[in-house]
């Protein structure tokens, strides 16, 4: 069992992260708030106040994260859900033979992926279960329009391309995505930590977060071809 | 300041909600501090309890607009601490808003009725 200290800690790490506090202040909070609660022996919550409000207090209204942060972090999250999509794409055209088409629905998936992807992530960590349900609920619905869109543009809108040619776009979309991923990792480090520390915790998460979804990536590709090839067989 | 020789007054919050910065500021010019210092010093003055949760994000505005700088230091047995010092500019707010402030509580006391009983309609 942790500590109270420890388990309030945790939970307000993720209340920062979710409010776009930056890693070396979040690593800040976390010091002085440990530092006053064992000089003071205080309960955290009595304290501090529960960990959402304590963020939202430190957040307050200011912009924390910088225009071209965002736009860098929306632009990774774009070049990874076409690259998914165009890599699972070629590679099932690959198994079950034919041509690959080009068509609008990876670009629209993307372009959601960048405006909504920080929001629905926000939502899927929740431990509200309002806003747990709100996360899946949109992701569904997202999900369900572009299956829609895609069933109502079939064969319609597109290009007909070789299938390579979806599977070589798509890793190179997703190398580009892990290569602005690996520069934008923003660990929590200890204010106390030497600058050499802080690089290698940069480096170390970007490797973690890049190995975590490209395990990912991977996996669903391979469904995605598994259940073409089945469709394939049985059809 | 303000001594208590007993457990102090609930304040009103509102009060405090106007004054802390300003009382903050003070503590913190008397000579460089850390967060949970500051509280203790608050308390002993008869501020009341002022909690982690209401200090450290005041703390991080008058940071931020460059009232105090802020240095990490390692504790020889303790916790590391960030210290707190007032710099010119929070220095010459301190000097800005502390005369306003006299000025402020002057007039509020002078619009008061006196304490003693005034003999006024029952």
């Amino acid at each position: 069992m942790t500590d109270p200290t420890a388990r309030y800690c945790n939970d307000l790490l993720v209340a920062l992260r979710m409010a776009d506090v930056p890693g070396p202040r979040i690593g800040e909070v976390l010091t002085e708030v440990r530092g006053h609660l064992a000089e003071s022996g205080e309960d955290p919550v009595e304290a501090f106040g529960a960990p959402e409000e304590y963020a939202a207090a430190l957040a307050g209204d200011r912009a924390l994260t910088a225009p071209a942060e965002r736009l860098r972090s929306g632009l990774t999250g774009a070049a990874f859900t076409l690259g998914g999509w165009w890599l699972a794409d070629g590679a099932t055209t690959l198994a079950t033979g034919g041509p690959a088409e080009l068509g609008p629905v990876p670009l629209v998936a993307a372009a959601l992926a960048a405006a909504a992807a920080p929001w629905a992530l926000e939502q899927l960590v929740s431990r509200s279960r309002a806003r747990l349900a709100r996360g899946v609920l949109a992701i569904a619905a997202a999900v369900a329009a572009l299956t829609a869109l895609g069933l109502l543009l079939n064969d319609r809108v597109g290009w007909a391309v070789p299938a390579p040619v979806p599977l070589v776009l798509g890793l190179a979309l997703l190398v580009l995505g892990s290569l602005a991923l690996r520069g934008s990792a923003d660990p929590v480090v200890d204010p106390f930590d030497p600058p050499a520390v802080v690089q290698a915790h940069r480096r170390r998460d970007g490797a973690l977060v890049n190995a975590v979804l490209w395990a990912w990536l991977l996996f669903l590709v391979a469904l995605a071809v598994g259940a073409a090839v089945l469709a394939d067989r049985l059809g | 300041m303000y001594r208590m020789s007993a457990a102090p007054p609930a304040w009103p919050p509102q009060w405090l909600r106007g004054v802390l910065e300003l009382a903050v500021l003070a503590v913190v010019d008397r000579a460089e501090t850390y967060g949970y210092r500051i509280a203790a010093d608050l308390e002993e003055a008869g501020f009341g309890v002022v909690k982690g949760g209401t200090l450290y994000p005041l703390l991080a505005r008058l940071e931020e607009d460059g009232a105090v700088s802020a240095t990490w230091r390692a504790g020889e047995s303790g916790p590391g601490r960030k210290w707190y010092s007032t710099t010119p500019a929070g220095r010459a707010r301190l000097h800005d808003q502390g005369t306003a402030w006299r000025a402020f509580t002057r007039l509020t006391t002078d619009l008061l009725p006196d304490p003693a009983p005034t003999g006024g309609p029952s």
